[in-house]
Parts: C-alpha cells; structure tokens; sequence
C-alpha cells in the first residue's frame, strides 16, 4: 500500500469532501492503479483519507492511504497526477507497510492565511475564555475554543494558527469568522491554508511527513 | 475588481459553488482560435442539465468544430441568482465566466413543459430581452431546440430559430452558414432568411399565425423535422466532463439506438425520434470502452427507447459486462420493456427494484393504448425475476387515458395483488415491496393522442383518491403526480402563441423552477392566465381531427396520416405490431436504413 501527501488548491477548494473521494476514485480508475476493493456488496476501492478540509479552505498538507497491489509509491505520483483533476496533486508518496491511520491519529493542523488588519494574538489567546458562536445543522451553538487554539502568530500580514483537530476538532474558518467579526481581520475563507498535520508520539508532536519519512509506522 | 474577482467573491457565499465553477476533468480546449461562439443552456440546475444526453453530444459536438467553441450555463439556484442582481453581474458561462449577451450563439434546450418559466429566467438573469423582435445585432442569436420543439408555439416568439429534431447535423450547419455571414458582414435578417434553407430550422418571426380553436402556421411545406441518417458514423462523446459535484445521472450514457418500433399511443418520444437507427455493436462497445477510460466513472448504462428492441442486446450485455468487470465498473440497464423481461440480462447488471411500466390495469386499456403487454407476459417475466432475486417492484401507470374506467383502476390492484400472489408462491421469507406510481395522461403533440381528452382535473383527483383507497395493501405503496402540474403541462403542451405573454406574465410575478415541487406554485400561473385572459380549458379538451393544430405546420418523420389511424384504431380498441419486423408506414418518405419493411 501507499500514503501520499497531495494538495488541494484552486477551483478544488470547492469540491466537498465526498465529492472529493469520489473524484479519487476515478482519477485511480483513470491512471489505471491497480487497487484492492473492499468485499460487500457494493465493491468500493480501499481508500483511506485524512480528515475532511472544510469547504474552500485550501491545503498543502491532505494525506490518504491508497491499498494499491504491486505498485510502487513513485509510479503513483506521476500516474495519479497525470489524471488528476485542477488543483489535486500528489506531491510526495511513501511505501508503507501499515495504514497510518490518517484520520484517526490526526490531534492538531497548522493554518496560514494573509490578513488585512493586524491584532495582539497574545491577548486574543490570553483570555479566560474564548467563546465562539457558530451554526450547525441550522442550530445555533457555541463552545469555548480557547483550549483549542495550541499556537497563534502573525508574521509579516499573515496569521499562523495551530488549531486542535480530530477528537476535539476545530475549523479553522470558523475561527476566522470569529477573528473577522472582533478584529475586522477581513480573511478569506478561500485564502486559508492547511501546511501540516500532526499527531502525538510519546507525547510529542510529529508532524505526519516527518512520521511518514521515519517509515516507522508501528500502529494503525 | 475585475467581473471574475467579483464572481469569485460571491461564489463561497452560496449552496453548492461547485455547480458555478466549470473547471472540471476532461474541458475540451476552448482556447483555440474560432470565428463563433456557442453557450449551450440548460433551465434547470447543473445537477440535471449535466445529465441531458442531448446536451452533451451537441457541447462536445460543437468544439470538435474546426471554427468555433462551445461553453455552458445553467440555470442557478435563487440565492445565486439574488447575488448577480445585487452586485450587478450578468449571467455567466461556466468555462471563461464570459457574459452570456457577448456569444454568437445561445442555444437553449427545452426538455419539457415545466421549464418554460426558466427560460425567461436565464435571459433576465443575462439581462437579454425575452422577444426575438426587441433583440438587434448587437445580442447573440438564441435557438432553441429539445423534445419541446415538437410543438414550440408557446415559447417560439422568445427565439430567433427553433430546431426541430436531433440537433448535431442542424446546429452544424447554422455554425457554418453564420460563419460564412460573419465573414462578408453579418446582417441578421438576411442570415435568418438564409438559415431557413437548413433542415430543422423554424425561424419564428417569419411566420403569422392564423386564428381559429388554436392559432396556428399555415404548413407551407418548408419546415422540416431533421435526423441524423447515419447514426452509426454519427458523432457522439467519449470524453466527458466528470463533473466536480454528484449530478442527477452521474455516469457516461451510451446510446443503442434512436427511435422506438413499439408504437404506445401516449408516447411523444416513440413518433418524435423515428425513424429507428442502430448503433453496431463494435461502436457501442468501443464508444464504452473509451468511456470508461476516459473519465474513470463507477458506472455506465445503455441509453435508448427500449433497449430489449436492440438487435444485439444480449451481446451487447455480455461483452459490456466482461469489460465493466474488469475495470470495476458496474452496468445499469434501463428500458427494459416488460414482455421481453430477460432475468439472465437482467442479473449482469445491478440488482436494485425492478421497474416495469404496464401504464394500464386492463387488457382494453392497453390494446387502446397499444401497449402490446398482455396478462401472461406479467406473470412470465415478473416470475423470471423473482427467480434471480428481486424483492423490490416498481411499477409506472397511467390516469386519464382515453376510455378509462374505474374498471381499469381496479385493474391496476389486481395486477398488484397478482405479483404478491407469485411472490408468495415461490416462497420467498423477506417481504416483497411494491412502489405503484399513476401519472396523469397528458396528451403531447406528434402522438395519435394528440387529439384526446386531458381529464378534468377534479376527476384525476377523484381517481386517485380511489387508487390510495383500493391500493392500501401491505407493503405496497402508491405514489400519485400533481394534478395541478400535470394540467399546466397539458395545457402548453398542445399551446400556441398565445401563450408566450402567459409564461411572461407567470414569469413575472414569481414563477420559476415550475418543475420542482417546491417551487411550484399553481396560482401564480391560474393568475397569469386570467391576467391575459386565456382560457386554459381549449387546450385540455378533446380536439376534431379536422381542427388545425398550432404544430401542423411541421413537417415530421412520422406522418399526420398515420397518426390519425392510430387514433381512430384506438377508438375500435385495435392494436398495432411493433415495426421492428414489419413496417407499419408511419411516414411518407421512409429512408434508407430504417429496414424493418419484410412482413
């Protein structure tokens, strides 16, 4: 099997998660990859993606576990890439003999996005608490994200952001929102970008393509 | 800000901006040069447009033209639509975000009667007058074209030229002729008088109506129904676009055949696509294969008619599921007529609810609408199926037929209950469950029922609120079509002119999306038309034969003489054979090729 690193950029920061999997199928059945299916009813290519990029958010950092049969990871990338869709492209494939687990060891993602008023991260992070408002499924909610937000820096007009991710997940346009609604920030949920993914190894944070490149992978 | 900066900024703020965007796998190449551009519209979303056969034949079609290129637009959804009047922005097309009033050509493609209101839509949202008479030189040519040009009196004076019939050899040649005209200085009239040459072209404008029942063209013989001759060679897409959001068909479609020999009284596709033309089966076979490779999709089905009718459906069957198999792909079948059920067929492909359409619950009513099903054909094939596993059934019919009875409503849930009963008796333990769906009998134009009664609406209610009574069995459910909806359709179906300033006026006040339930509203249109004063009931009754209808004026494949024998032998309850083995002389200049004449 084979883990990939791709971005999503462009018009494909449109494309919702499931339409995205779909369209991975067919680029898979386009390029010819020789995959495994699953054995139900309903035969589906064995796929396994980190987890779901919100809507128009752009990343450089989306992983997926493909379990190809006799294929090596550099033949992946440029067979996949050359029947990909605009703005999906492998960018770095490893042999691996377990699933990584993508989706469920994922704890925090960083985040870069331009702003057009800076603001005093410290105090912003500094709170007691940080309560933001948000819908779901037409509910009105809120919740305190302060535990949450791990880092937060602005660096020459850009806003650098760890953000918890996974078991206590937190979207990063929906932090942007909130940001735009005190500060006037004034981001562009098309111009926020996914760089890294982490997960936790005796208690550190290894970033996946550190992990991915250690070819240690011991569990899934 | 620039006009696509702009659109950009608004796109995050709607539902599904994936629709708007273009942008997908497989774009032909727009980028070359070419003397005409073309917008292919559709009045419904890009789910449903994107699924238009139709569509999609003719979008690849025109940019495999060596001078001109063809884009896309659909119709958006009202919070789109809202932000382009707010920030000003006219409707654009979805590969170069170009305003649709700077095209050569709009061709806008009319699937059924329920989009009429769309259409004005489109062209406000393009901010382009509705009426072909207040458009100068300055705005793109707009034809029309799809199944409703069998009869496009209610929408024609909204069009420079409507196209009757298949589209690829017509549009083609207005692209060729325009491109002529371009070169030595184009001058609308004289192309449009020019483009009346062209099979299939109707202009409107150069025709008055006359007055009786109906207003209606006298038939000068020059208006022609075009079809492709030669199918097999004929060109039709293997790369399609794969589109970035799941639409309505999500799979690349492949046509067997054109036309229908079966001859159902009710049925305006069967007359309408005729003469019958088959693909070989190399050309299906191969037109799948790069199908598949071209756009990776997880499913294919076969697109005709009925395509048990196709000459080589078992081989067609067996190769296709032998390549699907290997690439991972699954085969749908669609169309398979009821008496020529094949279970061995049936079980290559995927095994989801069987749909069966007996459209009438009694041997009468199906000898008077020709639908050549008999009791025993039922029991055969629905037998067969439960054989190979089906523990679903989906079955169509029809209310408001011409002649029917309460006799034949009962009919429908002895057929019910008879399926049941061979269920039983195999001994199945899983329940079996039954979806009856009735629709309401419209009578369409270019069908020998194009003379017949469309039932008063209080009694297609009564009807089916009988069936809900009768049809209340155990897992057997019944789903029933707007009665409203269903009148309004009947009504434009068979309409005329008058009825243009009736779409306006509905358009106007509020109407739009007419074919999703949720948008309808049937008192927007009641409105319009006492607003114009037009009687909706001259269009649904009963019509004599002699009485010129708005649509004569067309000269059709299929003949009037024909269809009036038809009609008479459905009064006399007489059925007529499918023309696959014996020519039943629909038309008066049958073509070569169309060789089902031995009987």
């Amino acid at each position: 099997m084979v883990a990939v690193k791709f971005k999503k950029e462009g018009y494909a920061k449109y494309i919702s998660h499931i339409d995205l999997l779909k369209h991975i199928t067919r680029i898979i059945r386009r390029a010819e990859l020789n995959i495994e299916y699953s054995n139900g009813f309903n035969p589906h290519m064995k796929l396994k993606m980190s987890l779901p990029t919100p809507l128009g958010v752009g990343s450089t950092a989306e992983y997926m576990t493909m379990f190809l049969v006799d294929t090596k990871a550099e033949e992946v990338v440029e067979k996949f890439n050359e029947k990909s869709i605009n703005g999906i492209e492998i960018v770095k494939a490893w042999n691996v003999e377990l699933n990584p687990n993508f989706a469920g060891k994922v704890v925090s993602c960083d985040y870069e996005m331009p702003i057009k008023k800076t603001f005093d991260c410290d105090e912003f992070v500094n709170q007691k608490e940080i309560i933001m408002k948000y819908e779901q499924k037409g509910v009105e909610k809120s919740k305190d994200i302060k535990p949450l937000i791990n880092k937060m820096v602005i660096e020459d007009n850009v806003l650098k952001m760890n953000l918890s991710a996974g078991v206590n997940n937190l979207r990063v346009d929906r932090v942007a929102n909130l940001l735009n609604e005190i500060y006037g920030t004034g981001i562009n949920t098309i111009d926020i970008n996914k760089v890294n993914q982490y997960r936790l190894d005796n208690k550190k944070l290894v970033n996946y393509e550190d992990y991915l490149n250690k070819n240690e992978i011991s569990d899934n | 800000m620039s006009s696509n900066e702009k659109i950009d900024s608004i796109l995050l703020k709607v539902e599904r901006p994936a629709r708007y965007i273009g942008n997908e796998y497989n774009l032909p190449n727009i980028n070359k040069e070419y003397k005409s551009k073309f917008c292919m519209c559709f009045p419904d979303l890009y789910e449903v447009g994107m699924s238009n056969l139709g569509i999609r034949i003719l979008y690849h079609m025109i940019n495999e033209h060596k001078d001109a290129i063809a884009e896309r637009c659909f119709a958006p959804k009202q919070d789109l639509a809202d932000l382009l009047k707010e920030n000003e922005i006219d409707l654009f097309s979805l590969e170069t975000k170009t305003p649709l009033k700077d095209f050569d050509f709009l061709g806008i493609s009319v699937q059924f009667e329920m989009l009429y209101s769309n259409i004005l839509y489109m062209l406000d949202l393009a901010n382009i007058p509705f009426y072909a008479k207040d458009r100068d030189e300055s705005y793109p040519l707009l034809i029309g074209g799809g199944p409703c040009s069998v009869n496009p009196e209610p929408f024609a004076e909204y069009f420079d030229i409507i196209s009757i019939g298949d589209g690829e050899e017509c549009i083609t040649n207005l692209i060729d002729l325009y491109n002529v005209h371009k070169d030595k200085g184009y001058n609308k009239d004289t192309f449009l008088r020019e483009a009346q040459n062209i099979e299939g072209v109707y202009v409107p404008k150069f025709y008055k109506p006359l007055e009786e029942r109906f207003e209606y063209i006298e038939n000068d013989g020059k208006v022609k129904q075009s079809f492709v001759r030669d199918l097999e060679n004929s060109f039709f897409p293997t790369k399609m676009i794969v589109p970035n959001i799941e639409v309505v068909h999500d799979r690349p479609v492949i046509e067997l055949f054109r036309g229908c020999p079966n001859g159902c009284r009710f049925c305006q596709a069967c007359y309408f696509y005729r003469p019958i033309r088959e693909k070989s089966l190399d050309r299906v076979l191969q037109t799948a294969k790069e199908s598949i490779e071209n756009t990776g999709f997880e499913e294919i089905s076969l697109a005709s008619l009925s395509s048990s009718d196709y000459s080589q459906i078992s081989n067609v069957v067996n190769d296709l599921s032998n390549i699907c198999e290997t690439k991972g792909v699954k085969l749908s079948l669609p169309s398979l007529r009821l008496d020529s059920f094949d279970a061995k067929m049936v079980k290559k492909s995927r095994l989801g609810s069987l749909t069966f359409a007996p459209e009438a619950g009694t041997q009468r009513l199906r000898d008077v609408i020709n639908k050549n099903i008999s009791d025993e054909d039922i029991e055969k094939s629905i037998t067969q199926a439960f054989k190979v596993g089906y523990k679903s059934v989906k079955l169509y019919f029809m209310i408001g037929l011409p002649t029917e009875t309460y006799e034949d409503l009962d009919g429908i849930r002895e057929i019910v209950l008879k399926i049941k009963r061979i269920y039983s008796s195999m001994g199945f333990k899983r329940p079996l469950r039954i979806t009856a769906s009735a629709s309401v009998f419209i009578p369409k134009p270019l069908t020998p029922f194009q003379w017949a009664e469309h039932l008063d609406e209080e009694e297609v209610i009564n009807r089916q609120n009988y069936l809900k009574q009768i049809l209340k069995i155990k897992n057997v459910s019944f789903n029933w079509h707007g009665s409203k909806s269903s009148k309004l359709e009947a009504v434009f179906a068979r309409g005329d002119r008058r009825l243009a300033k009736v779409i306006e006026t509905a358009y106007r006040n509020g109407a739009k999306f007419d074919s999703w339930s949720e948008h309808f509203d049937y008192y927007i249109w009641e409105d319009a038309f006492k607003k114009e004063n037009i009687d909706m009931d001259i269009y649904l009754k009963e019509i004599d034969i002699e009485t010129p209808l708005p649509w004569d004026f067309i000269n059709f494949y299929v003949s009037k003489k024909h269809l009036i024998r038809e009609y008479l032998k459905s009064k006399e309850v007489k059925c007529t054979k499918s023309c696959i083995h014996c020519c039943q002389g629909c038309t008066e200049n049958k073509i070569e090729g169309c060789g089902h004449g031995s009987c």
